[in-house]
């Protein structure tokens, strides 16, 4: 079947079909479709392929999911997130008179403003100089990972404090998340000392009274309401009451919430010590060329490494556990379905890039090289790398087979430049099947 | 159908500088123009229309919150495609699912898949849910990022320069890739009887 025997030009062919050539390529390929029957074949073959494509019938989205999509922005998306204003039930009047306020520019923006100046005093306070490097780090992390629109500025973190909903995340689990505080800390009493942070979210939302004392420092401003404030301290003695009560219980809720991320914590140190996976994993698609004189000649036969046939699964370790798993279970599947051997190697990353250095020689009989890291549990002890950051830097480089012989590959370069010596790279050796030998000459 | 071009003035202008303002509800146009064709490309990549549904949400959402820092130097939904995919390949990592020839196979055995039948129009409606989920599966078998590209080119109708701007590789690498990509799905689809050889 001519799909098995690629040539070096057969992707002008694909490219053919798609428009894509230059005119001199264009009539390169016609002049070869002309002579060479078996290239009219795979462009038959690939025409074909297409319309079985194209039969598909288009996804079409439930007639909800517009408004799913809505509603996820105006309830999951946090003020802080919002592109320019503040929108959603914080901005809305019950009145109807509409309009948004953004923080600091009214009086509950103030209100809220003092909230989270307060809370932030209390939070840091709390925190090691270390802890608090460590979550700058993490809100940065998953700001360039896009999970955040951007690092959550302290003055805003408040906002979900002591708010209705225990299942949301509040700003205090988002600014420690994953940090040990000090066991004895005595967060009650030292928090008491701090003003107004006790403020209920619900308190301060639009449709019902806010407190006056809420809003220490509040520039009056022509927008004040002269009348809202006589009637707030007309009752000052009991919104002072219900003041403290919520103070009461918003800390212990920041005194719970420690408590969960300290827990947290030590189990992390506990399982990030325990592991002992490779830094890399790779997987290497060989022709049966160069399986023979790249692997098993430069690699086993000198010792370098040894494949491990069978990798054992103790279960101590279930992540470590189940990587292993589906090596094993990816490396059996391929051997099986190419008949050819398979195997699982640790070495390291010097050795490694070695390896890849012999293949260069020999590029043409290398399929592709995919290196991708791999996620070890968090040491918060260390600061955190970004996943996306690992991957960009690290991530699908591969060696093209027509990669120039006489340059190092884009995959050496990276794995000597960027990691380690001395780092484990777990590698699966995978061969082509052997029908495609008599071809490799032209890979 | 390719993207336009991003040098063009775009009808998605208004309603990004609409929504970048804080109006969801102009959001809420852009969703509905391009959810479909999201959700197609997603389908097709993940093989699964319920993660895909669950990402195509989630890539709006970041969207919305990213929409600040949308340059505009590319349409829009190439850059919202950019933010889907880059979660769905995520996502794919993480569960680390590559469909072997073998469950392929044995997909097929069960499947029972409809011989092509001359007389029979090929009407998209008329395509068995069984093959269709055969093609996915097909899919399944490629590498993330010969997939990636199939279903760029093929499902999105991107040309070979938008998929190199979405993908970050060189238009040469795009054309190898995309034609390494279709002998295998070729390969895969006859072993299973869905294609002919």
């Amino acid at each position: 079947m001519p799909s098995s025997h690629p040539q070096p030009d057969d992707r002008l062919l694909s490219a053919y079909l798609d428009g894509e050539l230059t005119d001199g390529e264009r009539a390169q390929v016609e002049q070869r479709l002309a002579q060479d029957a078996e290239a009219r074949q795979t462009v038959e073959q690939l025409r074909q392929l297409r319309t079985t494509l194209a039969d598909l019938p288009p996804e079409k989205a439930n007639a909800d999911f517009t408004a799913r999509v809505v509603q996820q922005i105006q309830a999951a998306v946090p003020a802080s997130s919002q592109p320019v204003a503040v929108a959603g039930r914080i901005g809305e009047e019950p009145s109807g008179a509409g309009g948004q306020f953004t923080i600091g520019r009214s009086r509950r923006g103030w209100a809220w403003a003092a909230m989270a100046i307060a809370a932030s005093v209390l939070l840091m306070a709390f925190l090691p100089q270390e802890s608090r490097e460590v979550a700058k780090q993490q809100d940065q992390a998953a700001f360039d990972e896009g999970e955040v629109a951007a690092p959550i500025p302290v003055s805003k973190a408040p906002l979900e404090i002591g708010a209705a909903d225990p299942a949301s995340p509040s700003a205090a689990e988002m600014m420690t998340d994953g940090v040990a505080l000090p066991p004895s800390a005595d967060l009650s009493k030292e928090a008491s000392a701090l003003p107004s942070v006790g403020a209920d979210a619900d308190e301060l939302s639009v449709d019902q009274p806010t407190s006056d004392l809420l809003a220490p420092a509040a520039p009056p401003g022509p927008e004040a309401d002269s009348g809202f404030a006589m009637q707030s301290r007309s009752a000052s003695a009991e919104q002072m009451a219900t003041q403290q009560a919520n103070r009461r219980r918003d800390q212990s809720q920041l005194i719970q919430q420690y408590k969960m991320l300290q827990d947290r914590s030590a189990r992390s140190r506990q399982s990030s010590t325990k592991d002992e996976a490779s830094d890399l994993v790779v997987n290497v698609i060989l022709t049966p060329a160069a399986y023979r004189e790249a692997w098993v000649d430069n690699i086993l036969t000198k010792q370098v490494c040894q494949p491990t046939q069978q990798v054992t699964v103790n279960g101590a370790d279930k992540q470590k556990a189940d990587r292993e798993t589906a090596f094993t279970e990816a490396a059996t599947a391929r051997s099986t379905r190419q008949q050819q051997p398979s195997q699982v190697v640790d070495l390291q990353a010097d050795q490694f890039a070695e390896f890849l250095s012999t293949l260069q020689i020999n590029t043409l009989k290398c399929s592709s090289v995919e290196v991708e890291p791999v996620e070890k549990p968090v040491d918060l002890n260390q600061p955190q790398t970004n996943f996306w950051q690992n991957y960009n830097r690290l991530g699908n480089v591969k060696v093209a087979p027509t990669q120039n012989p006489t340059k190092p590959t884009r995959a050496t370069q990276k794995l000597t430049n960027e990691i380690k010596p001395t780092d484990r790279v777990r590698a699966l050796i995978v061969v082509e099947a052997e029908e495609k030998q008599g071809n490799t000459g032209h890979r | 159908m390719p993207n336009q071009s991003p040098h063009a003035l775009s009808p998605d202008d208004s309603l990004i500088d609409a929504a970048a303002g804080g109006d969801a509800a102009a959001f809420g146009q852009l969703v509905q123009r391009y959810q479909d064709r999201l959700l197609t490309s997603l389908t097709r990549f993940t093989g699964s229309r319920e993660q895909a549904e669950d990402i195509a949400q989630e890539a709006f959402v970041q969207a919305y919150r990213k929409l600040d820092q949308f340059r505009r130097d590319a349409s829009f939904y190439t850059w919202l495609h950019r933010i889907a995919h880059n979660r769905a390949m995520s996502a794919g990592r993480k569960k680390r699912e590559r469909v072997s020839i073998e469950s392929l196979r044995a997909a097929a055995g069960g499947a029972e898949v409809a011989e092509p039948q001359t007389d029979q129009l090929p009407e998209a409606a008329m395509i068995a849910d069984e093959q269709i989920a055969l093609v996915h599966r097909a899919l399944a078998t490629l590498a993330e990022d010969y997939r990636k590209i199939l279903v760029l080119r093929e499902f999105d109708n991107m040309d070979y320069q938008q998929i190199a701007e979405v993908t970050g590789i060189a238009i040469g690498t795009v054309r190898s890739r995309l034609f390494r990509a279709r002998m295998q799905l070729k390969e895969a689809l006859v072993s299973v009887g869905a294609c002919q050889s």
